[in-house]
């Protein structure tokens, strides 16, 4: 793997992030809009106040938009499997085939009836099946993304399956340990909460703007009480899995831990930096020391994060590159020694039971079985093991500025419910242009979330097994940089589209829902 | 032979031969479609996106690499081995 085309690996990187993060666009206000609008539409069905109807209905348009815009931007990332990381999609097609699977026929099903109903449905079936629909919708959508974010999830921590030597497929054995794995729970719990919190956003800046404008003033007051009660519920829930995502990660990714928390040295007790600016220590090999100026931290915290216990170990970055044999942690050298065995005995494998020789084939197969948890380290036996320390500024930024962002919405969301309820938000100005702006930061902040998780995680595809270098194809990076483009002209295009058709909705104003 | 069929649907207490439960689901996505406003336009952009998706750049830019260059899994398998298990 010495002479592979890093460009061709950068390029392949760059053009998955830049299709899943304008994917990711139209996600979250799906899954959290849809529940916005199935809690409406049930008052509405229990007061019977036309007024709630229109407001479901202007929701629900809004909805719509962002939904058909962003209907099958997700597909092209399958696309990219087959062609830009055909080895990964080899390597794990029947762990991901069945997720993927389900999502589809979910998905399609979803779609093809219950959005139809939803849409079209308005005094043509009754109103009890007509809220049933929303519900499903509602429901259909966030469990579509579940099995999206198991997929996601087993990536970050694979269990439940075993490697075929002879079919160089990764085949599962035990699905509920896929489905339930604790960081898949997390890593759903989490993702689609904050979903649910940017909708909660978009739905009272949107009506922040209405009311700054004196329009629809009550209808704006009213989307904003459950939208604030919905995303407030949510923000709180977001603290909990965001305290069981950094447990997972503690455990399972200890170098993404180390990462975001830019944790050089392992210690116990170890103080959580609530900020500072990073400095580059260039007199450590690899460049992975940062010194961390002007910061502020809580003492004991981070241990308590990662393990629960306040006087816990956290190993840092040093002990997972340079090993700790006091605690136990094999070095990186080590580790790709290992993994080099694991890939070395799987080529012996397959020549032995090509030339029918059984014996060295169940030896070799045996060598490889006892290194496989390190197969994917076996790649950097001969490149530098540094490269197998993520970008340390990135994830720390991005997971500092995510929090901060996360307090600042829960406390809009407090203040703006308050106000609501209490009929007074329509003349406070200040808050209303505060609610407006912070519809691009939510976006920002749940765009911030998936850096910590995907950069935080390199280079590794799948953690631990295999790394970008191995996972992608063999392809010219000058055909790869052209498709990049292309998406980038697409998809802008459809950002514009999606801003300019629901902002011409959104002026028409709920009256007319 | 249709109408020796019946289902009851959307809860209601009635039973509709299959005929003309299709002939309603049909008038029900065609008088959706049709008193669509904002919908036009959004299903032009859905229209022209799939195109876009499955025919110019799936077929033109995203051939699946392994499917395109082997005849079977078997090869396909072997392929990916090979590549994982280079030395250098």
């Amino acid at each position: 793997m010495n002479n592979i085309d890093l460009s061709l690996v950068d390029w392949s990187r760059a053009q998955f992030a830049l299709t899943a993060m304008y994917h990711w666009l139209f996600v979250p206000l799906t899954l959290g809009l849809s529940f916005i609008i199935a809690f409406m539409e049930t008052i509405y069905v229990r007061t019977g106040n036309e007024e709630w109807k229109r407001i479901t209905k202007f929701w629900m348009a809004l909805f719509g938009i962002n939904f058909a815009i962003g209907v099958a931007t997700g597909l092209i990332l399958e696309f990219q499997f087959g062609t830009n990381w055909s080895n990964y999609s080899w390597f794990v097609g029947d762990i991901f085939g069945a997720p993927l699977a389900i999502e589809g026929i979910m998905a399609f099903f979803m779609e093809t009836t219950f959005i139809a109903i939803m849409f079209f449905g308005w005094n043509k079936v009754g109103k009890g099946f007509h809220l049933l629909s929303t519900w499903l919708v509602a429901i259909g959508s966030n469990l579509s993304a579940l099995w999206i974010l198991v997929a996601n999830g087993w990536m970050q921590f694979p269990a439940g399956m075993k490697f075929n030597p002879d079919t160089a497929r990764n085949e599962m054995v035990n699905f509920w340990e896929v489905l339930f794995s604790p960081v898949a729970i997390n890593k759903f719990l989490h993702t689609i909460s904050s979903g649910y919190v940017l909708a909660a956003i978009f739905v009272i800046g949107v009506s922040s703007w209405l009311l700054l404008k004196k329009r629809d003033t009550a209808a704006a007051r009213k989307s904003m009480i459950v939208a604030s009660a919905f995303g407030l519920l949510a923000s709180l829930f977001i603290l909990m899995t965001g305290d069981g995502s950094a447990r997972a990660m503690a455990q399972y990714q200890p170098m993404k831990f180390a990462t975001m928390e830019n944790l050089y040295e392992g210690q116990q007790n170890a103080p959580l930096a609530v900020f500072g600016l990073l400095n580059k220590d260039e007199a450590e090999p690899g460049h992975d020391k940062m010194n961390i100026l002007a910061k502020i931290e809580i003492p004991d915290v981070l241990s308590y994060m990662a393990f629960l216990d306040p006087n816990a170990y956290v190993p840092g970055i040093r002990d997972l590159v340079h090993g700790n044999a006091e605690r136990g942690i094999p070095s990186y050298v080590e580790r790709s020694e290992s993994g080099k065995q694991a890939i070395m005995a799987l080529g012996d494998y397959k020549r032995a039971r090509a030339a029918g020789n059984d014996s060295l084939a169940i030896a070799s197969l045996a060598i490889f079985e006892s290194n496989y948890h390190n197969f994917g380290y076996g790649y950097y036996a001969s490149r530098d093991v540094h490269e197998l320390v993520p970008n340390i500024p990135m994830t720390f930024y991005s997971f500092r500025i995510m929090v901060f962002l996360g307090i600042h919405f829960l406390a809009l969301l407090l203040v703006v419910l308050i106000l609501s309820v209490k009929d007074r938000i329509g003349n406070k100005k200040v808050i209303l242009y505060t609610a407006l702006w912070t519809i691009p930061l939510a976006y920002i902040a749940t765009m911030l979330g998936w850096i910590v998780a995907e950069v935080g995680r390199q280079p590794w595809v799948i953690q631990d097994i295999l790394p970008t270098i191995a996972a992608v194809s063999q392809l010219k990076a000058s055909s790869v940089q052209i498709t990049f483009w292309i998406f980038a002209v697409l998809f802008t295009g459809l950002l514009i589209a999606d801003i300019g058709i629901l902002t011409a909705r959104i002026r028409k104003g709920i009256e007319t829902s | 032979m249709h109408e020796s069929i019946y289902i009851c649907i959307f809860g209601q207490k009635k039973f509709y031969p299959a005929l003309k439960i299709i002939k309603s689901i049909f008038s029900f996505y065609l008088e959706g479609f049709r008193n669509m406003t904002t919908g036009r336009k959004l299903w032009v952009i859905i229209a022209v996106k799939l195109f876009l998706i499955f025919i110019v750049l799936k077929l033109v830019f995203f051939p699946d690499f392994l499917e395109s260059r082997f005849n079977n899994d078997r090869e396909r398998g072997n392929w990916v081995i090979k590549e994982l298990t280079k030395t250098n």
